[in-house]
């Protein structure tokens, strides 16, 4: 093998699939019925689909397999939109949920809904929709503050801080005004898979697919500024017209997720930087890498989630932000030894 | 010969009131152009719009026929490439994908193999003295392996002008000349050099010509031997420079008076 941490990578995917593919029956089992996985197994791979009793069949089928796919896509989308952030930002602390991105497409939701349009589309798609103009708002934000202080990394998070409590304080004022759907809302609030089925689903997908297959297009132009504006001008690219091109991208995978999910913090930090910590900063490899990855960390936080406290659920927000925090603060840390200035 | 970069009437403003005007200067392929100049001269600006990231106010820069200021990206990279100051990334990228960023032109205009591209990685490591470095972080690296490594990526771009800022900044003894040997060396296989130095001594020993800058003016432009003279250093410097002989018939260098007054 010519680069030794290539090859690692070549090994790496197929493991990580696999490691992903494993985790879907397996989690599924597990519940307030336990399913066997073998039974899963044999149900998926007979011609008959034998191997499961009519209940466990719809057990499956409607309420745990909808629930983790979910999960899985989730938090891949997260994590990809976390590589965005951090190499178009050139700041290794950067993802949606502390840039305020979450919070931003969380508002654009919650006013969706309790403006009661007369819904002509598919009501999931609309709150799509709203929660993108939400968190592209935010973005904007972000990025006259990302220009005025060029390269910080403090103050880039620091001003996602405010937009997140802006948007907070809008998202509890709304469920101030309609306390009859605060329920709802709160979910919005605190992050969870349990009202996943196929139709969120199919609209997340239709979002993410296009947007994660022009991702794996661009790993390259990536690479280029995640060197720094400058270098990247000078290789061959238009940093400013990549830079928005690609953060429109990462805007609309978030809000997607944020729309079928709610806020779920810190994916998009984690995975980033456990990729590359293995396999070296390179994008082509850390994009493609982080899609399994991010999906298996959440698959596994939520079902920690929802079995933890059986029967009653955790949002899965609350256990990716005891997992995150510590993380986010080792990085702190790791920044500050580096003597990068915060 | 056809020169190959032309400036024609060139003007540029920052905000802040420092403008830039360079009326006209030309430099020919096969050339090593120093540039030259105190502080705050407008070297960084000139930089800046020879290589297209800025647009100028009014006058333009044509590479080879071409106003670098509205091609695109792919053909810029063709026609000019830089070899910046240090600059740390937040990413630890080894030696040989920083230099591979320098293919980005080529990977993606297509006609360009892996084979092709591992022979021309090698080649380059080989030149720059980087083998040993080739899997290395480069924030690990002392700021002289670093700045061969930006000097490795040039080459693997490839472009028909090169532009370096202060390229021997961090370099040692050894890795200076080997600079100084690269440059004359492009400039041998067709290459237009152009290069920010702060050392007029190498101007004055490796370049063919000068352009000495102060205030945003392109005050002297020619070749080397009749622009660094210290008359001229002490109008564009402000400090008083003697001519010393380093042997029979060696070209002189130029070094602070013993006692000359003024500084």
């Amino acid at each position: 093998m010519k680069h030794s941490d290539s090859s690692l990578s070549v090994w790496l995917l197929p493991v990580l699939l696999l490691f992903t593919a494993a985790l879907i029956p397996l989690a599924s089992s597990v519940g307030a019925v336990f399913i066997p996985p073998g039974g899963i197994l044999r149900f998926f791979v007979s011609a008959g689909r034998e191997g499961l009793t009519a209940a466990q069949e719809t057990i499956l089928l409607q309420i745990r397999l909808p629930r983790i796919l979910l999960a899985g896509i989730a938090g891949s989308g997260l994590a990809v939109s976390g590589v965005i952030f951090q190499g178009v930002f050139r700041n290794p602390m950067a993802e949606p949920y502390l840039l305020g991105v979450t919070s931003g497409a969380s508002l654009g939701a919650s006013l969706f809904l309790l403006l009661n349009l007369p819904v002509l589309i598919l009501p999931v798609l609309g709150v799509t929709v709203a929660a993108f103009a939400g968190g592209l708002l935010s973005m904007g934000l972000i990025l006259a503050v990302a220009g005025r202080y060029r390269n910080n990394i403090g103050s880039l998070l620091l001003a996602g801080i405010a937009f997140s409590s802006i948007a907070q304080a809008g998202v509890s004022f709304l469920m101030m005004l309609h306390r009859d759907r605060a329920e709802r809302i709160i979910f919005w609030m605190m992050g969870s898979f349990s009202s996943a089925d196929w139709l969120r689903i199919g609209v997340l997908l239709i979002f993410l697919v296009p947007s994660v297959f022009f991702l794996m297009l661009k790993s390259r132009e990536l690479n280029l500024l995640a060197l720094g504006r400058e270098e990247a001008h000078s290789l061959g690219i238009d940093p400013e017209r990549e830079s928005l091109f690609l953060l429109i991208i990462a805007c609309v995978i978030t809000s997607a997720v944020v729309a079928s999910s709610g806020i779920i913090g810190f994916v998009g930090l984690m995975v980033p930087h456990m990729i590359r910590f293995v396999t070296g900063p390179d994008h082509r490899r850390v994009l493609i890498l982080s899609l399994p990855a991010g999906a298996a960390l959440m698959i596994l936080s939520d079902l920690v989630a929802r079995t933890l406290m059986a029967p009653s659920e955790i949002p899965v927000g609350i256990i990716t932000a005891l997992l995150g925090g510590p993380f986010f603060l080792s990085l702190l840390r790791k920044n500050a030894r580096a003597g990068r200035t915060l | 010969m056809k020169p190959m970069v032309t400036v024609e009437n060139l003007q540029f403003t920052y905000n802040g009131g420092f403008s830039l005007r360079v009326d006209e200067l030309s430099m020919e392929p096969g050339t090593v152009t120093a540039v030259l100049g105190p502080n705050g001269s407008g070297k960084s600006t000139l930089f800046s719009l020879l290589r297209g990231r800025q647009k100028a106010r009014s006058g333009r820069v044509l590479m080879n026929g071409r106003d670098i200021a509205r091609v695109g990206g792919r053909e810029r990279a063709a026609l000019v490439g830089l070899v910046p100051q240090l600059n740390e990334s937040p990413f630890g990228f080894s030696v040989e994908e920083v230099i591979g960023m320098g293919f980005f032109r080529k990977e993606r205009g297509g006609l360009f193999t892996d084979e092709e591209r591992s022979s021309e990685l090698d080649g380059i490591l080989e030149r720059m003295d980087l083998k040993v470095y080739r899997n290395r972080n480069v924030n690990s690296l002392s700021g002289g392996e670093y700045q061969r490594v930006l000097l490795g990526r040039v080459l693997a771009q490839d472009p028909g002008v090169l532009l370096l800022d202060e390229p021997a900044n961090h370099l040692d003894l050894k890795h200076q000349t080997v600079l100084l040997r690269l440059l004359r060396e492009e400039a041998g296989r067709g290459k237009t050099v152009i290069t920010i130095l702060h050392d007029i001594n190498q101007a004055l020993l490796h370049a063919d010509r000068v352009v000495l800058l102060k205030a945003g003016r392109c005050v002297f432009e020619g070749p080397a031997e009749d622009v660094i003279t210290p008359p001229r250093i002490r109008e564009v410097y402000g400090t008083e420079l003697d001519y010393y002989y380093p042997g029979e018939g060696g070209r002189p260098i130029l070094g602070p008076g013993r006692n000359n007054g003024p500084v």
